[in-house]
């Protein structure tokens, strides 16, 4: 057998573009999973009870069910609520949701790490609890969610190749679709393989250099 | 000129009573220690009085503060924690700074102003730009004292401010204690430090099993305590 | 509802059948080969292809990988059913992050443990076999736990090859009748009883064996 280098000029252009679709569906649901975060930790840290519980049944079920379910989910529940998305945005809706949940919990961890100490000084000077969570405590958090936050990435861009049920054109349901077509199998999952080692591995490379710069 | 005032004061976590109706007077400008062995409830006492733990029962005033402000309390009231608890991520200047800035709404030059001065104060001049990590235990719980200082309270707390000092670090911390009370502050201190309560407190009180079992002058606590469970606790303390 | 949930049963089964014969291989893989990577020189020639297995598993998604699997296996004229075709991939998958769990718990065991077999003399190997490895098989059990939960969640992903466990099952009756909620409640309270219930064992796991000195899951 064979390896034919050619297939990467003929089918490479299509693979990028799915590439693309890749990350811009990966960015878009993470971006909107770190904006909806910080409330829904807040609220779970230091709401009313009935709020800290419900946020927190919340996470544990999207947590508890496989990727495919919530992505189902939110392929039949958005048309019901009168909301009709196109396939891309069915999809960033989808990994939002995963997103938010895992984003919750990271944000949750970082503050509990930081101890109780910090909130007591800050009470004790006399800032009420919001003011110490975001002016004092959610700064010094910020350090610590950036590792798991960029693993939670990743994860993200993996999670998208599930998006091919759905028929969102990113890398995994395009390389799907090209070995259908044209039975070149080897070559296509080579390119696929290539594309998400390279996507993630520069998103560690550049989470590492983020960490470090922050800690200088 | 009554600063202070407890009225059978009760707390419970669970079902382990840690204060069984406290009642407390403390005077403008007054030097209250506190001690007793640990679970007398000293430290959930003074937890109380900022509210930092809520009082099951009983009532705390505090002069000029209304009862439920609580923000007012707390600006009112400084405290100083056992483990330092100072921002990590903010130089001494700006720990010394933050609370002025943001609660008293003081500009960035009248706050650093005052930081500066506070940190002459606690013998720490030169030292506005470090980071926490750079300082030592000693260094950082007197930059915590002028963090509660900035605020200007009128009155301090300090919950058991040299136990986690290496012994060298203990005197330096101290001293600013002293020249705090002797300038007119009024603090009350748990501690286990009793040299300091001899020679800085006007009052020494002696809590057990959450109530206050006995309180009086330095000299006559030390010298003839007025009750036996205190001459039992003298003993031991000082005995080794 | 209770139709829907008695339909999906078996399919449910096949999905527990799956994980746990995943994990079975799975796991002393990862144990054997973690080992060896803690113990092998850093050039050596298997442990750098170990490590690319690891980095190309973590890097890429399990349905690429599941993908790999089924359309490569029947090139290479093996008759393979489908069951086992998911379990090979399942295995590849658990197997890369087990490999890095099984390196941690055998590092983690603590050096006096090593010190005292050498000083009986006893060989590094034996060392490794009869004292080592035990240990750090124990300390593998959190981890290994919160893996199961993984798998049964990766498992879901096989119904894109048509193997018919629960999720495929679960699309099956929607694509019928239509009847997205209540079958996806269904599915949903079915993973979750199990992905849940097994987490909350992994992390009573972990945090006994905590004040013995554990480690963290790695995903």
């Amino acid at each position: 057998m064979s390896f034919d280098w050619g297939t990467f000029a003929e089918y490479g252009p299509r693979m990028l573009r799915a590439a693309w679709i890749t990350m811009q569906v990966s960015v878009l649901s993470l971006g909107l999973a770190c904006l909806l975060a910080p409330p829904l930790a807040t609220a779970r840290l230091i709401g009313p009870r009935p709020l800290r519980w419900l946020v927190q049944a919340f996470v544990e079920v999207v947590r508890g069910v496989p990727p495919l379910v919530v992505i189902a989910f939110v392929y039949f529940a958005l048309p019901k609520v009168g909301l009709v998305l196109s396939g891309f945005w069915t999809g960033v809706a989808a990994l939002t949701v995963v997103g938010t949940v895992y984003a919750v919990e990271i944000l949750r961890a970082a503050i509990e790490s930081l101890g109780r100490g910090q909130l007591e000084a800050a009470l004790a000077l006399g800032f009420p609890p919001w003011r110490s969570y975001l002016e004092l405590l959610l700064p010094q958090a910020l350090r610590r969610i950036l590792p798991p936050l960029t693993n939670e990435l990743a994860n993200v861009i993996k999670a998208s190749a599930l998006l091919s049920v759905i028929s969102v054109h990113e890398i995994t349901q395009v390389g799907n679709a090209l070995i259908f077509e044209t039975f070149v199998v080897i070559e296509i999952l080579v390119q696929m393989t290539l594309l998400y080692l390279v996507i993630v591995g520069s998103v560690t490379v550049l989470s590492r250099r983020l960490e470090r710069s922050l800690a200088a | 000129m009554t600063l202070l005032t407890l009225r059978g004061v009760v707390k419970t976590f669970g079902r382990f009573t840690a204060m069984h109706g406290v009642d407390l007077d403390l005077v403008r400008g007054e030097r209250l220690v506190i001690c007793g062995p640990s679970g007398s409830g000293k430290s959930t006492l003074i937890r109380c009085i900022n509210r930092l733990e809520e009082p099951d029962a009983g009532t705390i005033t505090v002069e000029g503060v209304a009862p439920g402000d609580l923000q007012g309390l707390r600006r009112r009231v400084g405290m100083v924690f056992q483990q330092f608890n100072l921002f990590p991520n903010l130089s001494a200047r700006e720990n010394i700074a933050v609370g002025p800035r943001k609660l008293l709404g003081l500009g960035r030059a009248e706050a650093d102003a005052r930081a500066e001065t506070l940190l002459d104060r606690v013998q720490l001049r030169g030292h506005a730009d470090k980071l926490p990590a750079q300082l030592s235990g000693g260094q950082q719980q007197r930059v915590a004292i002028a963090r509660a200082l900035a605020m200007d309270p009128v009155l301090m707390l300090f919950d058991e401010p040299t136990s986690a000092l290496d012994p060298e670090m203990i005197r330096e911390v101290l001293d600013v204690m002293v020249e705090l009370g002797t300038g007119g502050m009024s603090m009350i201190v748990v501690t286990h430090e009793m040299g300091f309560a001899r020679r800085a407190a006007d009052r020494v009180a002696f809590m057990d099993q959450g109530q206050i079992v006995a309180i009086a002058a330095p000299q006559e606590f030390f010298d003839t305590p007025p009750h036996p469970r205190l001459a039992r606790f003298l003993d031991n303390i000082l005995g080794h | 509802m209770a139709q829907v949930m008695v339909r999906l049963l078996p399919p449910l089964g096949l999905t527990m059948l799956i994980s746990v014969t995943a994990l079975a291989i799975a796991t002393p893989l990862g144990l054997a080969l973690g080992a060896f990577r803690a113990e092998a020189r850093p050039g050596h020639w298997a442990a750098r292809l170990i490590d690319a297995w690891v980095f190309v598993v973590r890097g890429t998604p399990i349905l690429v990988q599941i993908f790999a699997i089924y359309f490569l296996l029947p090139k290479t004229g093996l008759d393979v059913p489908l069951f086992w075709m998911g379990v090979i991939a399942l295995v590849f998958n658990s197997a890369g992050y087990q490999i890095e769990i099984g390196r941690a718990a055998v590092q983690s065991v603590h050096k006096g443990q090593w010190e005292a077999a050498t000083a009986l003399g006893f060989d590094r190997p034996a060392t490794l076999r009869q004292f080592i490895l035990p240990q750090a098989a124990r300390r593998m059990m959190g981890p290994v736990m919160n893996e199961l939960s993984q798998l049964i969640k990766a498992s879901s992903v096989l119904s894109i090859i048509t193997l018919f466990e629960l999720h495929k099952a679960a699309e099956a009756i929607i694509s019928a009748n239509l009847r997205f909620s209540e079958v996806l409640v269904v599915e949903g309270f079915l993973y979750f009883v199990f992905i849940y219930g097994i987490s909350l064992i992994a992390g009573l796991m972990e945090r006994q064996m905590a004040s013995s000195g554990g480690l963290a899951s790695s995903r």
